[in-house]
């Protein structure tokens, strides 16, 4: 079994491509990147006080970084001030060559993985985060019930029973090892497909599906869309909808979990798609600024609902754009649970130990459409999308390395199955035939207070709807 | 390092200020007093002293608080409204009280989606869950000399949203106890403040002075009793009115305008029966609109006269310093409305 090994180095590994860029003149010696993971995790990070912001900051994208939040490093090299530009940001030195750093590069950034798509592990490759059978079979078992629970929304949905629903189709392992490597103390801002998330943290099935029927046992008051999940309880803020709102949302959270000095880090999702966004822009410049623990958890799925992501950026991905904010980054397999749960886990550290944002773009196709308005098969082949649910499949994959380990058995799986089938079909028909929410939730929560205002209307509407019985449907619970 | 206080230790850190030496008190200083006691504040060129135009803008009000809190807690940040505001309701939601000062509320067009979306409607759709007591403060309305773009009133669009409270202070005293309340209050509040008023003092009493001065949300106030016409105003309107003589108009000083003090306005309108409403926005949608809506439900047949509005020049503020002028209610313009609703002069319609 593989070991948690070299740390430093193996992650770098990856990353080293970058050095392949053009580096300047004898400030830009790349001394093994800035992404060198810290070799004392357990080190407290002391809160710098905000230095002006001409020093430290880079001039140039490749001197090395300060790893840690502590006082900046001072530039050590030339004496000759007179051959460096000395310029609000820190000293840049000159060239006489004019030179363009390239907008790509022939070799993309490499994608981090652990498990080939058989199943195991990736021959020489040993730069992982051990997982036991407890932690595994509970990835396991999770991935495979959002799965499920996903099949049998969407049929709800096709039914007519619920009005709209999201599916996490190929995607299981991209949300639900990010909240396996997280403590519940970790703030996870959700863009809107990341249930398996809130799966993780234990929210359940009869939740969810409450959620989706808003009715009266829902814990958001059948005041959302389905799927538009929250709960503090879990630590999982209520999902806002519109495109990378929680970015800027996520830097503030984060700044204030900085302040406390909590031993925990904020998590923000997004789609590549939400990479286009203003937000997505002030987000991670705000939270490279502020030195926030924040890892931002990019789930490149390759699909904008009909948009490819050739139409949405010219970069190579989104990985490269961390560097532009001077936030590190890394390119993951997202069909892979052991490598995202290694990422994150990676990732968390260096965020809450350095106080720094992080950027982790996962990639993972979107095998399902892009919700049930949509019907992919106008915009994409059927065999890209077969490919990738059978081929590709991340539930499949884990399994296989499950079952290697010995930890799981045919048996288990029939089990687990048919216990899930059971539950969310039980789940469905309870949520079905309760209530929806009382009237009174129509004017709560407005404001910390009722206002007069809706407290008189209130009043108003519930002798109306007395006096008028026959004009209103009988599930609205007057109390 | 500073210690954050939490919503709760919002009472034990006030403390009292400076001993009333002078009577008067800059509108600017009542609000810089007020955010002394705040935790945490975003705005861009924190450090800048001067700015568009000849008045200085927002910034007298944060000066010194930086080097007295430090950059932890008042924060200079890079230009994206979207992005400070975002951050704001983010450490909101997180449990700080950030106050986020916009240059203009011209500019908070940028970060509107923060503001309604991620602020004003989270409490409801997160069913309770998620609260969000920030304050979005800034100078609003017309200043001097600043274009369309720097010179709109957005009393309305913020008005108009449930899960809001708009705010406007007109003298030193409202900015004081308004500010403190906005601060105080779980809510997400709008404070509209007033650019040309920031250099102006007024006279306040020893009970404004005291640290706990506070006023109510949702209350306005009557600045002045009369019994032959009731003029609402807000802001920088209010003074306009209290020069004006001639007709003993009562002159009630909205300070809130979401929520609207109804029974206020009402009142006085059942007492005067005539009405006049004051503002320097745009006249359509208006607050002139939603003030003359809510008396003509509520007290219809106590009107003598309908209702006048008188409101800025439906144009985008033009720069030339006599469209400018032309384009702002005046004084005059008041005094003809009052006289037409006292039917001392002849009614509009006779004269077309």
């Amino acid at each position: 079994m593989a070991s948690w090994g070299r740390r430093s180095s193996g992650m770098v590994h990856h990353i080293k491509a970058l050095s392949k860029v053009e580096l300047r003149g004898k400030a830009g010696a790349m001394k093994g990147g800035w992404w060198r993971y810290p070799l004392q995790p357990g080190v407290a990070s002391a809160l710098v006080p905000r230095s002006w912001p001409c020093v430290n900051t880079m001039a140039s994208l490749f001197l090395v970084q300060r790893f840690k939040s502590s006082l900046p490093q001072k530039q050590v090299e030339d004496d000759d001030g007179d051959q460096d530009l000395d310029f609000p940001g820190g000293k840049v030195a000159y060239t006489s060559e004019m030179k363009f750093i390239s907008g790509s590069y022939d070799k993309r950034i490499p994608c981090y993985r652990v498990l080939g798509d058989d199943g195991e592990l990736i021959k020489g490759g040993s730069d992982f985060e051990k997982v036991n059978k407890e932690l595994a079979v509970k990835m396991y078992s999770d991935m495979v019930c959002l799965q499920i629970m996903d099949t049998f929304m969407y049929e709800a949905q096709r039914q007519g029973r619920i009005s709209f629903y999201m599916t996490s189709f190929g995607e299981e392992a991209a949300t639900i090892s990010p909240a396996a490597a997280l403590t519940k103390d970790d703030i996870i801002l959700p863009q809107y497909r990341e249930p398996g998330a809130l799966l993780w943290r234990g929210f359940t099935l009869q939740e969810f599906v409450n959620q989706c029927f808003g009715n009266k046992d829902d814990g958001g008051k059948g005041r959302q869309m389905p799927v538009h999940y929250g709960s503090s309880k879990h630590n999982f803020v209520t999902v806002s909808s519109p495109i990378a709102t929680q970015l800027p949302q996520a830097a503030g959270m984060a700044y204030s979990l900085k302040m406390d000095k909590k031993d925990a880090c904020v998590v923000a999702f997004i789609g590549d798609g939400g990479t286009s966004e203003g937000d997505f822009h002030a987000g991670l410049n705000f939270a490279a600024v502020l030195e926030a623990p924040v890892i931002f958890v990019c789930r490149n799925n390759g699909w904008a609902i009909s948009t490819p992501t050739s139409d949405q950026f010219r970069s190579d991905g989104v990985v490269v754009k961390g560097q532009a904010y001077g936030i590190p980054s890394i390119r993951v397999d997202g069909t892979d649970a052991l490598a995202v749960y290694s990422a994150i886990r990676a990732a968390r550290s260096m965020a809450i130990n350095e106080q720094r944002p992080v950027l982790v773009e996962s990639l993972a196709y979107r095998v399902g459409h892009h919700s049930t308005s949509d019907d992919s098969t106008k915009y994409r082949s059927l065999n890209e999308i077969e490919h990738w649910k059978t081929d590709r499949d991340p539930v499949n994959k884990f399994r296989k390395w499950v079952e290697l380990n010995g930890w799981w058995s045919e048996r288990d799986e029939a089990d687990l199955r048919s216990s899930i089938k059971k539950q969310l079909l039980k789940a469905i028909q309870v949520a079905e035939g309760t209530e929806k929410p009382p009237l009174t939730e129509l004017f709560t929560d407005v404001y910390d207070l009722p206002p007069s205002n809706l407290v008189e209307q209130e009043k108003l509407l519930r002798q109306t709807v007395n006096k008028y019985s026959h004009d209103f449907p009988s599930d609205v619970s007057l109390h | 390092m500073l210690a954050i206080a939490r919503q709760r230790m919002l009472g034990q850190s006030f403390k009292k200020i400076l001993p009333a030496v002078s009577v008067l008190r800059s509108y600017s200083s009542a609000a810089k007093q007020v955010i002394f006691f705040t935790f945490f504040i975003l705005a861009h060129n924190l450090m800048h002293t001067d700015m568009v135009g000849e008045y200085q803008g927002a910034y007298k009000i944060t000066k010194g608080l930086l080097e007295k809190y430090g950059p932890e807690r008042v924060l200079d940040t890079p230009i994206t409204e979207a992005g400070f505001t975002g951050i704001g309701v983010g450490a909101a939601y997180y449990g700080l009280k950030p106050v986020v000062e916009f240059m203009t509320f011209n500019f908070s067009m940028q970060a509107i989606d923060h503001i309604i979306n991620s602020a004003a409607k989270s409490n409801y759709m997160s069913a309770g869950q998620i609260s969000v007591p920030i304050v979005f403060r800034g100078p609003n309305g017309a200043a001097a000399g600043v274009g369309a773009q720097h010179s709109q009133c957005y009393a309305v669009w913020y008005a108009s949203c449930p899960g809001l409270k708009v705010l406007s202070p007109y003298n030193s005293e409202d900015a004081r106890g308004l500010l403190k309340a906005a601060i105080r209050d779980p809510d997400p509040v709008v404070f509209l403040e007033n650019e040309l008023l920031y250099g102006e003092s007024f006279p306040v009493s020893d009970e404004v002075l005291d640290s706990s001065f506070c006023l109510p949300i949702g209350k306005a106030k009557i600045e002045r009793e009369g019994k032959d016409a009731t003029i609402t105003a807000f802001s920088k309107m209010a003074a306009e009115m209290l020069e004006k003589d001639g007709i003993c108009a009562e002159v009630i000083n909205l300070r809130s305008i979401r929520p609207l003090d109804r029974a206020t306005i009402n009142a006085s309108v059942r007492k005067t029966n005539r009405l006049i409403t004051v503002e320097e926005g745009f006249p359509q949608h208006g607050v002139g609109a939603e003030i003359c809506a809510s008396v003509v439900e509520e007290s219809f047949s106590y009107l003598d006269a309908p209702v006048e509005r008188i409101a800025g020049a439906d144009v985008p503020m033009p720069y030339a310093a006599n469209l400018e002028r032309m384009a702002v209610p005046q004084v005059e313009d008041i005094v003809r409305a009052a006289k037409r609703a006292c039917y001392r002069s002849v009614p509009l319609a006779a004269t077309a």
